[in-house]
């Protein structure tokens, strides 16, 4: 069953500085099953984030039609959990307040036993009376998905959620976010701008074109779950996949570049 | 050792004191126009004894409350519609930045004019003169309030009033405090200034009257007290800042 469809979905924007609509998105279709890991990977710029935004229900679709669970969608929902790359965390809360933000169900003992649950499992118990500030950039991202995760909502849409990071704590947070996602088989839209990523974390990754963003090519990655993400940077296979994947990106850079007339 | 280091910071004001001391024994100037500190506090300590002091200073306070919360109340009502609408925002934009610069002091005539000489003239008079910069620090702390705060809260299930109550104010709340402290500074200036023009009650009454009927060491003993009061308020709004903000890089 399709969790997530978009048809026909375009999006401008009015750039008042010049006068000018500037078409983000045009005439983007996918579809999404559930529980499956689909990437959208693109240039920067290519309206990724806005086509998750509207899925989300941040922004209207401009033109065309975006379904969840057969619904369209009207506005923002607990179905639909948002992950971003920075700045998502209340800083006038601490760690137990913004992760029993979301938490509805309950009596107050109960969701903050909930909540206590999903730091233990992103590895920060001990943090509860922390405040983000005083939370390194992956713990505060950790903390982030636990928010996200202890209200439960069937689909993650996940807005490059470890962009911000460094390459080690990159890498620690993808093998999390497989256990936990292997653990939970939610259904997940993920937009990165990194290959590597996608090809690590997908069961299929949908690379974007150059603004006006439009779907240019959907890929399967076959390989089998569990995940390792160690074995897969060695693999033949997933180099071959990740070669392919950098040229269907490379020439929208470059047209992108191009277009904009500099590097 | 914490007595001497209070003293070695705070040596300017020490000085001054001393100097006003000095100056005042010296019979430079006639002992009337100018009282020794000592006399003065002393004068101040009588007004406390038979309470006077103390019902101007509780009247003071009072007005300069009343007027402050209804301008943190209306303020911030303004500022976070200002921040909403586009149109709210074009209708009031000029309106403040045209009054802003008034001194507000200008006002008292007119609003004795429109509201009379009693304390509604003067809450209303305190609560124009504080509304601006209130207005102004709300509408900018709300518009910068990071979207992805906005659109988490609302992914978690939270309508607009709920995001604004839980999310958007608390998130706004430092500027918005400052706003306020600026206020509050603003209020004391137009409360005196108010009371001396009018009244019978009030520490600004205190000056203006004692000044006409020549008890010149009680006007010195309330001005000494509108000092006090102002020092204490701005420390105890600053501790409250401190408070209420701890979850801050570094508390106001």
């Amino acid at each position: 069953m399709e969790r997530v469809a978009l048809r026909g979905v375009s999006k401008s924007f009015r750039d008042a500085r010049r006068g000018v609509e500037v078409a983000a998105l045009e005439n983007c279709n996918l579809a999404v099953s559930d529980r499956e890991f689909v990437s959208i990977l693109g240039p920067s710029g290519c309206g990724k984030s806005t086509l998750l935004y509207i899925v989300a229900g941040f922004i209207p679709a401009g033109a065309g039609e975006v379904l969840v669970d057969g619904r369209p969608v009207t506005g923002p929902g607990r179905d639909r959990g948002i992950v971003f790359q920075e700045y998502a965390l209340f800083p006038w809360q601490t760690v137990l307040d913004n992760v029993r933000y979301g938490i509805r169900e309950g009596s107050p003992a109960e969701r903050d036993a909930r909540a206590r649950e999903f730091i233990a499992k992103v590895g920060l118990a001990g943090f509860e009376r922390h405040y983000p500030r005083e939370l390194s950039g992956g713990m505060k991202q950790r903390v982030a998905l636990a928010r996200t995760l202890a209200y439960d909502p069937d689909i993650l849409l996940m807005d490059e959620p470890f962009g911000a990071l460094d390459t080690q704590t990159r890498l620690l947070m993808q093998e999390e976010l497989l256990r936990i996602w292997e653990a939970n088989q939610k259904t997940i839209l993920f937009v990165t701008h990194s290959v590597e990523e996608a090809v690590v974390l997908s069961d299929r990754v949908v690379v974007m074109t150059a603004r006006p963003g439009t779907v240019k090519r959907s890929v399967n990655i076959p390989f089998k779950r569990p995940r390792l993400v160690e074995t897969l940077m060695h693999d033949v296979e997933a180099m071959e996949l990740r070669a392919d994947l950098w040229q269907l990106v490379k020439e929208e850079v470059l047209r992108a570049g191009g277009a904009a007339g500099g590097p | 050792m914490r007595g001497w280091r209070l003293l070695s910071r705070n040596y300017s004001l020490a000085l001054l004191l001393v100097g006003w001391e000095v100056v005042a024994r010296s019979g430079l100037f006639a002992r009337d126009i100018l009282p020794p500190f000592t006399t003065t506090l002393a004068r101040t300590a009588d007004l406390l004894r038979d309470g006077e002091l103390e019902r101007h200073v509780l009247f003071s306070l009072a007005r300069q409350a009343s007027g402050l919360l209804l301008a943190v109340v209306a303020g911030v009502s303004l500022g976070v519609l200002m921040a909403w609408s586009r149109r709210v925002r074009d209708f009031f934009e000029p309106l403040l930045m045209l009054t802003n610069p008034i001194p507000k002091a200008a006002l008292i005539p007119l609003f004795m004019l429109w509201f009379g000489i009693g304390t509604f003239s003067k809450i209303m008079l305190i609560c124009a003169g504080t509304v601006i910069p209130i207005v102004i620090s709300a509408f900018h702390a709300v518009a910068d309030v990071n979207r992805n705060h906005i659109w988490s809260a609302r992914a978690m299930g939270d309508g607009p009033l709920r995001t604004l109550v839980r999310v958007v104010l608390p998130a706004a709340s430092p500027q918005i405090l400052s706003g306020i402290r600026l206020g509050l500074i603003v209020s004391l200036i137009v409360l005196v200034g108010s009371e001396m023009l009018a009244g019978r009650e009030g520490l600004g009454w205190l000056i203006a009257y004692t000044m006409e009927t020549g008890a010149y060491d009680l006007t010195y003993a309330a001005i000494l007290t509108i000092a006090i009061v102002g020092f204490c308020y701005d420390r105890l709004f600053l501790l409250l800042m401190g408070r209420l903000l701890a979850w801050q890089e570094r508390a106001a």
